[in-house]
């Protein structure tokens, strides 16, 4: 066993040493919480009011129906057990891979998830690019003209884009670029992304997913601008970056090298925080787009009662939101490795 | 009273979006309350002569698919759309308060619990749980209240709880604890008027991001049932109609805009006005 290399204060100064630690105690951490989150939905789908056995049989006049068959088919779907035990037979196949039969569709909804998984991914991913990248640029710009007519403008949009509910945005796309101009479809069901090949679906995205994706960007990068150009422009205020332009290094290496690392950090908690209002935009983007992606798939799943595909879609999200939030842990750590320690 | 010396604080634009941000919010509690006395047609009323009408002077927003006048509905549905988001922000500040304040003042085995229950609540994406509590349990006033002031707790709970750390070890508190106050008397008396300004801040904040979570909710059709018309529900309706009259949608998707600009300016103005250096940058959002 190594021993650990300790300084004066008693600190391990082994920097892996500290980092490992670091990272054990953060992947605990997400798995716990993905547990408690499971707990929880299983919890609340106990109160659901409305039968999933009634909604199965829907159409079906209730006298039609033996109360032995609805008995069976309960049995069947295994909702007679207690609750610990439905929590049981739902995780142990989940360690398998294997999220359960849908209800409504006869089949595992495993795949289904997944592949919708991955059309909301298309929106999500370059939604997520955009933010990071427009949101950090777009606010060092605005700090570095603090006071200036442009920064005064992008202040202004972004607080208009804050107010703006995700429906808004895309309705008005929708209203530019389907109704006026034709350029997109006016429901993203009806076209198979699926059969397209690598450069088609490249093409698509230009011509016609920017805009839903650009409506689930709207936000989150007003968001992110906002905080950026607050934490430069208090950064900038201080005497270590006048020190060091007075030393007369150029600007542009201070505000890159010194100002923007440190005025990222509150950025990043920003930006993990609105990875989660991503997820949320994407569910309703997709439902004003008419796009088939995991949100759609999961409302559908609401309204039919189809419980493993509920249970499903939530998971999968929620561990897209822990993954998000330990990503940021970790980025966070590197930037500022006092926190480790803390 | 308020002295010359604060309002001197702010800036001409913070001077202005006050202004500007108590206006709209005055207007929108006047309509949310006596709205229904103010409507020019009843919200039901369908004009079969008269669907999908643009704006005219007849009906000053148009009429939706069944010939209903937008502007009633919009001014109707108001209470509805201040009623939760008001009523759930109010709640998620009372209880974030309370435990926030205990928690620091406390500390301890409490304060641990406390904080990482807080942590799990504030690991979950919330809009995306709002929307899946509400499917399984249905839509309504009530259940949008709950599910989101529960969502918006915890997050308050946390401001409170860091602002109120440093204010429970000074000096004036412990006397009051050695004079013997009561805990209630300690807390609620001596401490929090103190955050008074911190918890203003952030509940305006709060109420900004509460408006749209209900919009939102609403839109993808988890809102208050018909008939309460509701500008999420109302935005959603139209969509159906968008192509032939963009109308129904646009006049309740502005209406929430303005809302939600008039409380963040609001919100940034009374920062300013009562925190001594307002460094707020409305980066928190929902998430």
């Amino acid at each position: 066993m190594r021993t650990k290399r300790l300084d004066a204060n008693g600190l391990s100064v082994g920097v892996v040493t500290g980092f490992t630690l670091f990272l054990l105690k953060r992947v605990v951490g997400s798995i716990l919480v993905l547990v408690a989150i499971s707990m929880i939905l299983m919890g609340i789908i106990q109160f659901m009011p409305g039968d999933a056995v009634d909604m199965l049989l829907r159409g079906i006049s209730p006298d039609a129906v033996n109360p032995e068959v609805r008995e069976a088919l309960r049995r069947d779907l295994g909702l007679d057990l207690p609750v610990w035990h439905q929590y049981w037979n739902w995780i142990s196949g989940l360690a398998q891979g294997d999220f359960g039969q849908s209800y409504t569709l006869k089949v595992p909804v495993g795949p289904i998830i997944f592949s919708r998984l991955a059309s909301s991914l298309i929106l999500a991913v370059p939604a997520i690019i955009f933010m990071i990248v427009l949101g950090i640029g777009l606010g060092v710009l605005a700090a570095l003209s603090a006071n200036s007519p442009l920064d005064g403008a992008i202040q202004l949009i972004s607080l208009v884009a804050i107010a703006m509910p995700a429906f808004l945005v895309g309705s008005l796309f929708l209203y530019v670029f389907a109704v006026k101009l034709h350029w997109i479809p006016a429901a993203f069901n009806a076209v198979d992304i699926s059969l397209f090949n690598t450069w088609e679906t490249i093409t698509f995205f230009f011509t016609a997913l920017i805009f839903p994706c650009l409506t689930i960007a709207a936000e989150t990068v007003a968001h992110v601008l906002r905080q950026t150009r607050a934490s430069m422009v208090e950064e900038m205020k201080l005497n270590y970056v006048r020190a060091a332009l007075l030393r007369g290094l150029p600007q542009g290496y201070v505000i890159f090298n010194h100002v923007l690392r440190n005025a990222l950090l509150p950025a990043i908690t920003v930006i993990a925080i609105n990875v989660g209002y991503v997820l949320g935009g994407v569910i309703v983007v997709e439902f004003v787009f008419s796009y088939p992606g995991i949100g759609n798939l999961m409302l559908t799943a609401i309204l039919t009662r189809d419980i493993p595909t509920m249970l499903g879609t939530m998971l999968v999200i929620s561990a897209g939101y822990v993954l998000a939030n330990f990503v940021a842990d970790i980025l966070y750590s590197i930037l500022n490795p006092r926190i480790r320690l803390s | 009273m308020m002295g010359s010396a604060k309002w001197s604080r702010l800036t001409s634009r913070q001077a202005f979006g006050l202004a500007f941000g108590s206006i709209i919010i005055t207007g929108l509690i006047f309509l949310a309350i006596f709205g229904r006395w103010l409507i020019p047609y009843d919200v039901e009323a369908m004009h079969f002569d008269h669907l999908k009408e643009f704006p005219s002077s007849e009906f000053l927003l148009g009429t939706d698919r069944f010939g209903r006048d937008v502007l009633s509905r919009l001014i109707l549905g108001t209470s509805t759309t201040m009623l939760i988001a008001g009523a759930s922000t109010a709640l998620a500040t009372i209880f974030g308060t309370i435990i926030g304040l205990s928690s620091a003042f406390y500390g301890g085995i409490f304060d641990k619990i406390a904080m990482r229950v807080i942590d799990v609540i504030i690991a979950f994406p919330t809009l995306v749980f709002a929307m899946f509590v509400i499917g399984v349990l249905g839509s309504g006033i009530f259940n949008g209240i709950i599910v989101i002031s529960l969502l918006f707790t915890p997050s308050i709970a946390r401001v409170v709880r860091s602002a109120a750390i440093s204010i429970v070890v000074l000096d004036y508190v412990n006397v009051a604890r050695m004079r013997g106050e009561r805990t209630l008397y300690i807390l609620f008396y001596e401490v929090a008027p103190n955050l008074y300004p911190t918890i203003l801040v952030e509940a305006s904040i709060r109420f900004g991001m509460a408006i749209l979570v209900t919009a939102g909710l609403s839109y993808i059709g988890l809102g208050p049932p018909p008939p309460a018309p509701d500008w999420g529900t109302m935005a959603s309706e139209g969509r159906s109609i968008m192509f032939s009259n963009p109308w129904p949608v646009f006049a309740p998707s502005i209406a929430i805009v303005l809302a939600v600009i008039g409380v963040n300016l609001l919100g940034d103005g009374i920062g300013a006005l009562l925190v001594a250096k307002p460094s707020r940058a409305s980066g928190s959002n929902v998430k």
